[in-house]
C-alpha cells in the first residue's frame, strides 16, 4: 500500500510550503525518519522526514514549486511494491521564476519501480559515469541536477568530495545538503552536534555552527600570525586525502642501492642516437620508467589496489610521474608503459613535462595511473621515503646517482651508485613480495641487457 | 537521310597499313580474349566488348600523334589498343591484377594509359566528352597543335555535355574531335528509336562544326576521314565530328547474346561487311601482306594474347594496404 | 607584420589575383567572372588585368564548362571553375564527383586532377530556396575530394592560396552574404593556412561551440553575449571539412564536457549529424550533456524574411542550446 507524502504543517497559521530540494532521489530507499526533503514555509527552511520506510517511487512536486499544507508531493513504496496508477499532481502555484505544469511533472513508470540494480538504470552522463568510477562512488546515491534527473560531472565531484569528507568525520550522520553547506562554509562536521532525527546533522546545524564560530570566542584561540592562504576544492580534496592515505594506508618501506655503472654506460650509449633518430633526450627516469614497467609486468601482485572489502586487480601499466610545476606537483601518466619503447616513453615524458610546465595538462593525462615514480635526485636529495599515491600500493622514491665508496671482489672502489626507496601498502603486499618486485627491478637496472630478453 | 562520304584513295604508307591491321586484329582477338576469360570467370565484373568495331578506333588513332589525346567510352578497348595500348597491362588489369594499367583500381570500364594519351575509358555515358573537351582546351594554350579525340557511342549523343562542350569548342576554336561510334544499338535499343532530327552530322552542323560520316567497318575511309578533321583541328580551325557506322557482335555486355533485339539476319548482314576480312583483301590486293604473312600474323597474336591470360592469371591481386593510396596526390 | 582591413569578396580576390600571377597554368572560368568581373566581384578587375585566356566568360553550361575544367586539369592545367550560386553545382555533379573526385584513384596513380570549384552558399537575402542552399556535406562525403568553408577574410585568402597549389581536386564554399558584409584584416605580406588545422576563434571552458562559414559570426556574438552571464564559451572554427581536423574538436569538448554544432547546411545527415558522432565518440568519457546540433532547418528555404530567418541559426537559437547543455551543471 503505498504511503502517501504531504507537504506537512509545520506551524498554525501555515497554509502552503515551498519544496526546497529533495534529499533523495526517486527510486532510493529511505528508512523511517531519514531525512527526505527540505521545504521552506513562511518563516524558515525546515528538513521533513520519511514517514516510513520503503522506496521514494514518485516525487509529484519538483523543488521550487509551492503547494498548499496536506498536498500530496510524493509516494512511498514497498520494495517491490508496483504504484496502481499515475496518481494527478496537485495544482501547483509557484514563489519562483521556474514554474513547471503539473502536466509536465514526470512520473516514473510503474516499471521503474522497485527494481533491484537500480544503479545500472540511473541516468547519468558519461562524464559522471568515468568519474563514479574514478572515485569509486555508487551513482545511485547521487541526486542528479541534470535534466530529467540525470547525474552531470559537477554532482558526482560534489558527492565525492562529500564522502572523502564523510569517511574523514568517520561516517558523520549528515544530509548531503548539509555536506554541502559544511564544505562551503568549511565547517568540520565532526565538531557539530546533529540535531535531526537520530541524531543526524542538519543545515541548519552546519549554519549554527559556522555563526558560532565567528561570533563566539572559543576556549584556545592560536595567534594568527601572517596570512591565510585560502586553498581551492581541488588543493583540498588533494591534501584531504594525502592525509587520509598516510593516516589509513599501513606504509612500511624497502631501501635498496643501485650500482649504476652499466646504466650510466647503456645511456651515455644511447643519447647521440636517440637524439638523432627520435629527436629525444634519454634520461634516467626514462630507464627507471621502462624497467619498472617491465617487471611489473612480472608482478601484476604491484598493481592491485585496497578496496575495502577485497583487492583490485589494476591491469594497464600506466605509470605516473610525479612532477614539480609552478602550480604545485602533479603526477602525469605514461599509460601502458610496457608496451612503448625507451624512445617512446621519453617522449611522452617530455611532452607531458611541457604541458605541466605550461599548466596544460589534460583530465587524461592525469588519470587511471597504477604505480608512482617520484625523482628528488635533481634537488641533490640521497634519498627519500615518499606517501603512497591513493589508491596505488606501492611508489618508488628516487635519489641523486652520486660517485659512492662500493666494495668488489674484496676492493673499496668509486662507483656511481642510486638510493630507491620503495613504500608500500601493507593490507596489499607483504615485505617478500614486494622484495621480490624490488630486486628484480635492481637487477634490470644493474644489468640492462637482461631487459632484452 | 545518311550521307555516306566516298572512300577516298587516299596514298597510305605500307608500314602505317600493316600497322593498323596489326592493331586491329590485336583488338578483335583481345575482345575475344576476353569473352573466353569472362566466361571461365577468370575476371570479375562486366565485360562490355566490341567485336566488330575495330576499323573505328584503329582508322582514328592511326591519324593521331603521339601526344594526341583520347577518352574512351564503356566498351573502350579497342581505343586503348588503337592509340598503342600493350594487351599484357589491359588483360592484368581486366583480372583486377596489381600488374594493371591501374593497378587493379580502375577495372575493364576505366583502363587508362596517361603516358600514351589515353586519358581513360569512362563509365559514365558521355564522361569522357567533358575531358576531352579540357584536354583540347589545354592543348590550344600549349600551342603545339596537339588534337584530343573524344570518341562515343550513338547513345552518348542525346547527353547534355555533347552540346554544352560543343558549343564552348565551337566558340573557342578548340582542337577537338568528336567521333561518334554508332554501333546500331544503344544498349538494348535501335538507335533509330532514339534519335530525333535530320541525322547526326546534322546535329553537328547545327552546332557550327562541319559533320563526316563514313563507313566505319572501312578502316581506310575512317582513317582518312579522320585525318581531315585532325589536321584542320592542328591548323587552329577548331573541331570537327566523325561520325562511322559500324556494328558490335556481342550483346551489350558479356553475357547478353544481343539477340534478344536484333535479328539473325542484321548479325549476319554486318558479320559480312566485316572490317578486318575486308581489309585483309585490301592488303592482300595491293600486295601488301601475303597470305602466308596474314596468317602468321594472326597466329602470333593469338600466341600473344594467350601469354597475356597466362601472365594476367599469375600475377598477384594488388595488396589490401594499396585500398587508401592514390585517393589524393 | 602590417594588415588592412578587407571584405571577404576582395580577400578573395586578392588571392586569385596572387596565384594568377605565380602560376601561368591557373585560370578562372565561369559565368560573367570575365569582363562583368563577377557578380559579387570576386574577380573584379582580373580580366582586364590577365586577359581573356586566364579568365574566361563560359555560356551557361555548368556541366559543359566544368567538364572542360576537370579535363584540362587532367592535362596539367589548374583550373577554377566558379559556380555562381551553389545550387547550380548540381548540374555538374557528374564531372565532380565522378570524374574529377576518382580520377587519380582509377588509374592507379597515373595522372592528379589540380582543379578548385569554387561555389557560393548561404541564405537570408530572400533568394528563394533554388538559389539560398549550403551544399558542404554533400562533397565531403566524397572520397577524393577537399572541402573548404571559410569564415573569414584572414581564412579565405590563406585557405584559397592553399587550394590553388593543391594537386587535388578541392570544393571551396563561399557565403554568399559575407562576400560584401563580413571585414577583416588581412596581412600584406605573403602567407597561406594548412587544410586539416581547425581555428579556436575564441577560448573558453564552459561548453564548445563549433561553427562554419558564416555561422562563425553569430556564434561569436553569442558568446559575447553568454561571457555577460558568466558563461564561458570556445568557439572553433574547423575551416575545411576533408580534412578535418578531429582531435581541436574532441580536445575542447573534453575539456569543456558539452558541445553545440552550427551550421547552415540542413540540419539531418549534416554536417552537424557528422561533426556530433566525431565528437561523442572522440570524447565519449568527458561528455556531461548531448551534443546539440543547430543546422538549417529541414525545409526547403522560404522566400518571405520572417519564414526565412527561422529556418537559419542566430545568436538567440544559439544561446538557447548552450543554455539546454549548462543545464543542471555547475561549472
Amino acid at each position: 500500500m503505498a504511503v502517501e507524502i504531504v507537504m506537512p504543517r509545520m506551524g498554525l497559521t501555515m497554509e502552503e510550503g515551498t519544496v526546497v530540494a529533495w534529499l533523495k532521489r526517486e527510486n532510493q530507499t529511505v528508512a523511517k525518519g531519514e531525512p527526505l526533503l527540505e521545504i521552506e514555509t513562511d518563516k524558515s527552511t525546515v528538513e521533513i522526514e520519511s514517514p516510513g520506510e520503503g522506496v521514494l517511487s514518485q516525487i509529484l512536486v519538483k523543488p521550487g514549486e509551492t503547494v498548499p499544507v496536506g498536498a500530496v508531493i510524493g509516494y512511498l513504496t514497498a520494495p517491490g511494491e508496483r504504484l496502481q496508477s499515475a496518481p494527478s499532481a496537485p495544482a501547483v502555484g509557484s514563489s519562483s521564476a521556474s514554474v513547471q505544469s503539473a502536466a509536465r511533472v514526470a512520473a516514473p513508470t510503474a516499471l521503474e519501480v522497485g527494481l533491484p540494480g537500480a544503479s545500472s538504470k540511473v541516468k547519468a552522463s558519461p562524464a559522471a559515469r568515468r568519474l563514479a568510477r574514478q572515485y569509486q562512488v555508487d551513482l545511485a546515491e547521487i541526486i542528479g541536477t541534470g535534466p530529467g534527473g540525470r547525474v552531470v560531472a559537477w554532482n558526482v565531484r560534489e558527492f565525492a568530495g562529500q564522502v572523502i569528507d564523510a569517511k574523514q568525520a568517520q561516517l558523520v550522520r549528515a544530509s548531503p545538503v548539509a555536506q554541502k553547506a559544511a564544505a562551503d562554509l568549511s565547517v568540520d562536521l565532526r565538531q557539530v552536534k546533529g540535531t535531526g532525527p537520530g541524531g543526524w546533522i542538519t543545515r541548519a546545524d552546519v549554519e549554527r555552527s559556522a555563526r558560532q564560530a565567528t561570533v563566539g570566542v572559543p576556549a584556545v584561540q592560536p595567534p594568527v600570525i601572517g596570512e591565510k592562504i585560502d586553498l581551492t576544492r581541488q588543493q583540498r580534496i588533494m591534501a584531504e586525502r594525502m592525509a587520509s592515505s598516510f593516516r589509513e594506508t599501513p606504509h612500511f618501506y624497502l631501501h635498496v642501492d643501485v650500482d649504476a655503472r652499466r646504466l650510466a654506460a647503456l645511456r651515455e650509449n644511447l643519447l647521440k642516437r636517440a637524439k638523432e633518430h627520435f629527436g629525444v633526450h634519454l634520461t634516467y627516469t626514462d630507464f627507471l620508467v621502462k624497467y619498472c614497467a617491465l617487471v611489473l609486468r612480472q608482478h601484476p601482485k604491484v598493481l592491485q589496489q585496497w578496496a575495502g572489502d577485497g583487492l583490485f586487480q589494476m591491469r594497464n601499466i600506466n605509470i605516473g610521474l610525479a612532477m614539480d610545476t609552478p602550480n604545485g606537483l602533479v603526477v602525469p601518466v605514461i599509460h601502458e608503459a610496457d608496451q612503448l619503447s625507451l624512445a617512446e616513453i621519453s617522449r611522452r615524458r617530455t611532452e607531458l613535462s611541457e604541458r605541466a610546465q605550461a599548466g596544460k595538462l589534460l583530465p587524461q593525462d592525469l588519470e587511471l595511473g597504477v604505480f608512482t615514480i617520484t625523482n628528488l635526485g635533481m634537488f641533490g636529495i640521497d634519498y627519500f621515503d615518499a606517501i603512497l599515491n591513493p589508491p596505488q600500493a606501492a611508489i618508488l622514491a628516487v635519489g641523486r646517482i652520486k660517485e659512492r665508496a662500493l666494495v668488489e671482489a674484496g676492493q673499496v672502489i668509486a662507483a656511481p651508485m642510486m638510493t630507491l626507496s620503495l613504500s608500500v601498502d601493507h593490507r596489499v603486499l607483504d615485505g617478500a613480495t614486494a622484495a621480490k618486485f624490488l630486486g628484480d627491478l635492481v637487477e634490470y637496472l644493474e644489468n640492462p641487457d637482461f631487459a632484452q630478453v | 537521310m545518311e550521307r555516306l562520304s566516298q572512300t577516298v584513295e587516299i596514298i597510305v604508307d605500307q608500314d602505317t597499313m600493316i600497322e593498323m591491321y596489326h592493331r586491329m586484329l590485336l583488338a578483335r582477338a583481345f575482345e575475344e580474349t576476353v569473352f573466353d576469360v569472362y566466361r571461365r570467370g577468370w575476371m570479375p565484373g562486366l565485360a562490355h566488348l566490341a567485336d566488330g568495331q575495330e576499323a573505328v578506333p584503329v582508322g582514328v588513332c592511326m591519324a593521331l600523334r603521339p601526344d594526341d589525346t583520347i577518352t574512351s567510352t564503356h566498351r573502350g578497348h579497342g581505343h586503348i589498343i588503337g592509340k598503342g595500348g600493350q594487351v599484357e597491362p589491359m588483360m592484368a588489369e581486366v583480372m583486377g591484377k596489381a600488374t594493371g594499367y591501374c593497378r587493379g583500381k580502375g577495372g575493364e570500364m576505366h583502363i587508362a594509359d596517361v603516358k600514351l594519351g589515353i586519358l581513360g575509358a569512362n563509365g559514365i555515358v558521355g564522361g569522357g566528352i567533358g575531358i576531352a573537351a579540357g584536354s583540347a582546351f589545354t592543348a590550344k594554350r600549349e600551342g603545339k597543335g596537339r588534337v584530343s579525340v573524344a570518341f562515343f557511342g550513338d547513345g552518348a549523343i542525346n547527353q547534355g555535355i555533347w552540346y554544352e562542350t560543343a558549343n564552348m569548342a565551337v566558340l573557342w576554336k578548340l582542337p577537338l574531335i568528336y567521333v561518334c561510334e554508332n554501333n546500331q544499338y544503344t544498349e538494348y535499343t535501335n538507335y533509330r528509336k532514339l534519335q530525333a532530327g535530320e541525322g547526326l552530322v546534322a546535329r553537328a552542323e547545327a552546332m557550327g562544326m562541319p559533320g563526316l560520316e563514313v563507313d566505319g567497318n572501312d578502316v581506310l575511309a575512317v582513317y582518312s576521314a579522320a585525318l581531315e578533321m585532325v589536321e584542320r583541328a592542328r591548323r587552329g580551325e577548331g573541331p570537327g565530328m566523325l561520325v562511322c557506322h559500324t556494328f558490335r557482335y556481342g550483346g551489350h555486355h558479356v553475357g547478353d547474346p544481343g539477340t534478344k533485339y536484333r535479328t539473325k539476319e542484321e548479325i549476319e548482314e554486318w558479320k559480312a561487311r566485316d572490317p578486318i576480312v575486308r581489309f585483309e583483301r585490301v592488303l592482300v590486293e595491293r600486295g601488301v601482306l601475303s597470305p602466308g604473312d596474314i596468317e602468321e600474323m594472326h597466329s602470333r597474336v593469338e600466341k600473344r594474347l594467350a601469354d597475356a591470360v597466362e601472365a594476367g592469371r599469375n600475377a598477384p591481386y594488388p595488396d589490401v594496404s594499396e585500398v587508401t593510396e592514390h585517393v589524393y596526390a | 607584420m602590417s594588415t588592412r582591413e578587407l571584405t571577404f569578396a576582395q580577400a578573395i580576390r586578392e588571392a586569385l589575383d596572387e596565384e594568377l600571377a605565380r602560376d601561368p597554368n591557373i585560370f578562372i572560368l565561369g559565368e560573367d567572372v570575365g569582363a562583368w568581373g563577377g557578380v559579387f566581384r570576386c574577380t573584379e578587375g582580373l580580366y582586364e588585368k590577365y586577359g581573356p585566356e586566364r579568365v574566361i566568360d563560359t555560356p551557361l553550361s555548368e556541366e559543359g564548362f566544368v567538364g572542360l575544367a576537370v579535363g584540362a586539369a587532367m592535362t596539367g592545367m589548374h583550373p577554377v571553375p566558379e559556380i555562381m550560386f551553389g545550387d547550380f553545382i548540381t548540374l555538374a555533379m557528374d564531372q565532380i564527383v565522378n570524374q574529377a573526385a576518382k580520377m587519380r584513384y582509377m588509374t592507379g596513380g597515373q595522372l592528379k586532377v589540380p582543379i578548385t570549384f569554387r561555389a557560393t552558399m548561404g541564405a537570408g537575402r530572400s533568394s528563394g530556396a533554388q538559389h539560398s542552399q549550403s551544399w558542404h556535406a554533400w562533397f565531403a562525403h566524397v572520397p577524393g575530394l577537399k572541402v573548404v568553408v571559410p569564415s573569414t577574410p584572414y581564412d579565405a585568402k590563406g585557405l584559397l592560396k592553399t587550394a590553388l597549389r593543391e594537386p587535388n581536386p578541392v570544393v571551396f564554399f563561399e557565403d554568399k552574404v559575407m562576400y560584401a558584409k563580413i571585414k577583416g584584416p588581412v596581412p600584406e605580406e605573403e602567407y597561406t593556412i594548412p587544410f586539416g588545422k581547425a581555428d579556436i576563434k575564441r577560448e573558453g571552458s564552459d561548453v564548445t561551440l563549433v561553427a562554419l562559414s558564416r555561422m562563425v559570426h553569430p556564434t561569436l556574438a553569442a558568446a559575447e553575449m553568454l561571457a555577460k552571464e558568466g558563461i564561458s564559451a570556445e568557439v572553433i572554427d574547423p575551416r575545411t571539412l576533408t580534412p578535418l581536423d578531429e582531435e581541436t574538436l574532441i580536445q575542447s569538448v573534453c575539456k569543456t564536457g558539452g558541445a553545440v554544432i552550427v551550421d547552415e547546411g540542413y540540419n539531418r545527415f549534416g554536417i552537424t549529424a557528422e561533426l556530433a558522432a566525431v565528437i561523442a565518440y572522440g570524447a565519449f568519457d568527458y561528455l556531461d550533456a548531448p551534443v546539440e546540433r543547430l543546422g538549417a532547418m529541414d525545409v526547403p528555404i522560404p522566400f518571405s524574411p520572417p519564414l526565412e530567418f527561422a529556418t537559419i541559426p542566430d545568436e538567440q537559437k544559439i544561446i538557447e542550446r548552450v543554455h539546454k547543455v549548462l543545464e543542471g551543471r555547475r561549472r
